[in-house]
């Protein structure tokens, strides 16, 4: 059985993970799961800490990625850890990072199954947020996304295929302003956990895309600022147990 | 106008001074300052195996000595308002504010000062200087990357425009609360627009 590495290829996405390996031998991963769970005990002692909100979850990650620790349901973002950022090109001088600050998700987990787990994002459009009051503004308006009769962006799946251990191509719907288009993301699962602080099944993903703006119908200054926009999701899902 | 660089490296700004890849991309001696509206220090680290969040310090001020007959002379220096830290999320800020990370009440600025520059091709190099954190001062690289000399649009000021990349431990800083389930390292993504102020 193949031991799987946490850091595989590609980019992550919206946080479908496929586990191309779903069959995987259960002696290893019982072995990290016992590991796991003395390291979030010895961790829970050492981390203890006042501030409510201090992220002191022990248990680096095990080799590998176990997906049946992270039983199968529906799971929303982790506010605190769940992050949606774009970069582009600006006249060649630089790359500006830009986020949004509000969205929320549904990610109906199938651990048996990961392939056929489902994913759906909405984005509060006026929670972009560049840093700069003024451009903030300008993103807003009928110039870009109009944000005043199209507050939402959202998101899809319509289908996930598992590329590897831990990665996989999702694809879905994506709707900004009057406009769907399909999209596909790499997505990679960096972790799948139990947090007894919280008392959450976990999970952990990136993604990585490229969209064409005009493809949304949001062209302006293409192709001074370009029309590629890459997408960068980093996103903690949970689940009550 | 101007030919775009390509981003291959992307590493960040600071200091200035490679030989233009094209020949009429030649900017003056100078003082040059960052354009507030298209600059961004981000950060990344590694959040106990689950994502890498990104953050930023949304103010800062940047400032260039920049010698384009002397490249490797030119200097950086960075101020940044700690308290500016921005996660999106408030309650990480008040956090990373507190005596737990970065205690900005008694530590309100992060600076960078360049000690020395070297160029590797003619749009790359390592930009080497001392990061001060919480009063503890260390040196720091970072891999720079010139992505285009030229002007603002008005087309009356020489403009420049840089990425850099960088790598440091936290723990080198005193900043080390959760090391490591909440990573040492982290990763510095840094880009800036910087305008010839005189």
């Amino acid at each position: 059985m193949p031991l799987i590495n946490r850091s595989t290829c590609s980019l992550l996405a919206l946080g479908l993970l496929l586990a191309a390996c779903g069959n995987e031998p259960e002696t290893t991963e019982t072995a990290d799961d016992s590991a796991a769970a003395t390291e979030e005990a010895t961790g829970d002692s050492l981390e203890a800490v006042a501030d409510a909100d201090a992220e002191a979850t022990p248990a680096p990650a095990p080799a590998g990625v176990d997906y049946a620790v992270a039983e199968s349901g529906t799971y929303t973002p982790d506010d605190g850890h769940a992050y949606i950022v774009f970069s582009y090109n600006h006249l060649g001088f630089s790359n500006p990072m830009v986020r949004w600050g509000d969205w929320d998700a549904n990610l109906n987990w199938d651990a048996d199954n990961p392939e056929n787990s489902t994913l759906d994002v909405t984005i509060d459009a006026t929670s972009v947020d560049t840093g700069v009051d003024d451009f903030n503004t300008h993103l807003n308006s009928s110039d870009f996304f109009n944000t005043a009769e199209y507050p939402q962006i959202s998101f899809t799946s319509t289908a996930l295929e598992v590329t590897g251990p831990e990665s996989g191509i999702l694809t879905g719907d994506l709707t900004i302003r009057d406009t769907t288009m399909p999209v596909t993301m790499d997505v990679t699962i960096n972790k799948a956990g139990f947090e007894e602080r919280g008392n959450v099944h976990k999970l952990g993903f990136s993604g990585r895309t490229t969209v064409l703006r005009s493809d949304f119908g949001l062209d302006a200054y293409v192709p001074n600022v370009s029309d590629e926009v890459d997408i960068i999701v980093e996103a903690e899902f949970e689940k009550p147990a | 106008m101007k030919k775009n660089l390509s981003l291959s490296a992307a590493i960040v700004a600071g200091a200035l001074a490679f030989a233009p890849a094209f020949a009429q991309d030649t900017a003056p001696a100078g003082t040059y300052v960052e354009d507030d509206a298209h600059a961004y220090i981000n950060f990344t680290y590694d959040h106990q195996g689950y994502s890498s969040p990104y953050l930023r310090f949304n103010d800062f001020a940047v400032e260039v000595s920049y010698d384009p007959e002397n490249v490797t002379a030119s200097t950086v220096n960075v101020t940044i308002d700690a308290a500016s830290i921005d996660s999106g999320v408030d309650r990480f800020d008040e956090h990373l504010n507190s005596a737990d990370f970065f205690e900005t009440e008694t530590y309100p600025e992060i600076t960078f000062v360049s000690t020395g520059l070297t160029q590797e091709t003619e749009t790359t190099g390592k930009l080497t200087g001392d990061l001060t954190i919480k009063g503890i001062t260390k040196a720091v690289t970072l891999d720079v990357t010139l992505n285009k000399i030229g002007t603002t649009m008005q087309g009356d000021t020489p403009k420049m425009g840089f990425s850099a990349k960088g790598t440091v431990l936290r723990s080198d800083f005193d900043v080390d609360a959760y090391v490591p389930y909440v990573g040492d390292e982290v990763d510095l993504i840094i880009e800036i627009e910087l305008e010839k102020s005189e």
